[in-house]
Parts: structure tokens; C-alpha cells; sequence
């Protein structure tokens, strides 16, 4: 299903994680992907001029039938609404606008995905975020962390808030996830 | 100054060797600062992006990443632990803490 929309979360093996997180589509109601996929070649991180921005979130809509769909980037140009899906602006550099994000979302989320600027300090942005934001026994995955950005994930894997406890790294094809479960 | 561009301007071969010595700097620089960032992309590569970009703009992100980062990781620090053990105290909490223990 997520080929068949275009996103690449397939290709990275990504995609036996997902299906496992939310073996029961129907109780999931939330979930929030950061990186929609541009196709303007001027943003950093673009899915080139013929990607599909909210390729993966036209994929969650198809299989989550109860879900509300939210996405978020920071190209505003390819931001949309369509029926369950809803899409903010975001930046992962800046801490700051995630703050504007969690009040328009206002809601506890299943699923928070970082599919964003792969670069430590945006996942650490998310990372420092969800912990209101997810509902308790939710899941955050950062996807594409490269090895040679392990080392701060060693780092982080040894200081999880609280309600961070059940961590992994998790080697895919030809990079990491960081996996987060919050406490229930 | 003026003179010097119109005489150039006006002779044809002269103008051809002022456009070769143009490009051929301007080729240089870009080659010295693409090997630049790439030098600096790579000493930093803990912080940097996944290449998918210009590789300036790859080293600008990589460089606002190094310097967020520590500060992001404090700030984790500080919701994972309500008193982080990094905690400064004042000299006189310091010397009550070693009254206690001894
Ligand atoms: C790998 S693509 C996302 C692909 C999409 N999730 C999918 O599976 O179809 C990464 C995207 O992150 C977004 N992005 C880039 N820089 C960002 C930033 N600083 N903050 C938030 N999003 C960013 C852009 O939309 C970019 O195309």
C-alpha cells in the first residue's frame, strides 16, 4: 500500500514495523507523520520533481479507516487538506514552531513518525515533544538515522525520560530507526 | 577602469582571455568551496543530514545541527531527569553536602 501511493517507506524495510505498530487499524484514531515529501527541488530533503508529497499519509488514510491523518513540513507550498488528512507547517530546526503544531493538532496521537530532515538535532526536536502528545502506550519512530549519527543515539538511549523506557535502535536497509514506546 | 572594459570589450582576443580567466576563477572558487564544505560536512558527520540537497545547503544544515544538538540533548536531560546530576549548586550547598557525607 505505501508503494502503490510512493512513498519509500517499502524500499527501507520500513514497512513490517508499521504493520506490526498498527496490527489493529480500526482502534488507531491519530497519527502524525513530520516530512510530507516535497517534489520542489529547492527545499533540502526533496522527494524530487516527481515524488508525490503525503505520499505515506495517503497510505495511513487507506489503511487506518478511523483515523484522523496529520501531517506536517516546512515547504508550504505542498501543505493540503484532504477529507481525514490535514497538514500544518512545521520547521525541525527551529524547537519553537512545534509548540504552534501541538496546538493545532490538540489531540493525543497513536503514532508520531519523523520522516522529516534526517539530522539529529530534528529528531531530537520531535523526540522532545511527543511526550504530551502521545497517548500512553503510543509509539514514535525516527526514520533514516545514518550510522554515523549512532553515536548520539547511544547517547540518547541512555537518558529516555521516564516515560521513554522501551527504546531501540533498529537497523533497516542502509539505515536506522530510533522506536520509542510510551508507557501505559 | 572604464577604459581598461572598453579596450577589452573592443578586442576581440583580448575579450576571449578576460572571459577564459573569468571562468576559470570562477570554476576555482567553486571548486575550493564545494571542497570546503565537503571537508567540513565530513569532520562533522555526527550532526549531518541525510545527503538529499545542495551540498551547501547540507553543510549550512549540518553546521545549525551541531550547534543545536548539545543544547536539544540538555533539554532531554532535563525531562528525563527532574534533577539532572549535572545540577549546579552553590559553594554553601556544596560544603552541606560534604558536612553530611564527610
Ligand atoms: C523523506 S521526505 C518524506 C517522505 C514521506 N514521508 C513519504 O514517506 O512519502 C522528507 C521531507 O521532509 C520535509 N522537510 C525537510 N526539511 C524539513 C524541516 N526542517 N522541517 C520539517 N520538514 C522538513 C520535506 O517535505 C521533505 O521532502
Amino acid at each position: 500500500m505505501l508503494e502503490k501511493h510512493g512513498s519509500d517507506k517499502a524500499i527501507h524495510n520500513y514497512h513490517p514495523i508499521y504493520a506490526s505498530i498498527l496490527d489493529q487499524p480500526n482502534k488507531i484514531t491519530a497519527v502524525l507523520e513530520v516530512g510530507l515529501g516535497t517534489n520542489n527541488t529547492d527545499v533540502f530533503s526533496n522527494m524530487g520533481k516527481g515524488g508525490k508529497p503525503g505520499a505515506s499519509l495517503s497510505a495511513f488514510k487507506e489503511f487506518l479507516p478511523n483515523a484522523r491523518i496529520y501531517g506536517a513540513a516546512t515547504d508550504r507550498r505542498i501543505l493540503f487538506q484532504d477529507g481525514m488528512i490535514k497538514t500544518f507547517w512545521v520547521d525541525q530546526t527551529d524547537p519553537s514552531t512545534f509548540e504552534l503544531l501541538g496546538r493545532d493538532i490538540g489531540g493525543q496521537l497513536d503514532l508520531i513518525i519523523d520522516d522529516g530532515l534526517h539530522a539529529p538535532n530534528a529528531n531530537l526536536t520531535v523526540l522532545l515533544f511527543p511526550l504530551e502528545w502521545l497517548k500512553p502506550g503510543g509509539r514514535l519512530i525516527i526514520e533514516d538515522i545514518m550510522p554515523d549519527s549512532l553515536p548520539v543515539w547511544h547517547l540518547v538511549s541512555s537518558l529516555p525520560p521516564p516515560a521513554f523506557e522501551n527504546h531501540r535502535i533498529v537497523s533497516a536497509n542502509n539505515a536506522y530507526l530510533f522506536c520509542v514506546r510510551k508507557d501505559a | 577602469m572604464r577604459s581598461l572594459k572598453n579596450i577589452i570589450k573592443r578586442t576581440p582576443s583580448l575579450f576571449r582571455i578576460a572571459r577564459a580567466i573569468k571562468q576559470t576563477s570562477s570554476t576555482a572558487l567553486k571548486n575550493a568551496l564545494y571542497s570546503k564544505y565537503n571537508g567540513v560536512i565530513s569532520e562533522l558527520r555526527i550532526f549531518a543530514p541525510t545527503p538529499s540537497g545542495s551540498v551547501r545547503a547540507r553543510f549550512d544544515l549540518t553546521l545549525l545541527s551541531a550547534k543545536q544538538v548539545i543544547p536539544l540533548l540538555g533539554e532531554l536531560v532535563k525531562a528525563s531527569r527532574p534533577q539532572p546530576s549535572g545540577r549546579v549548586v552553590t559553594v554553601a550547598e556544596f560544603c552541606d553536602e560534604l558536612a553530611r557525607k564527610g
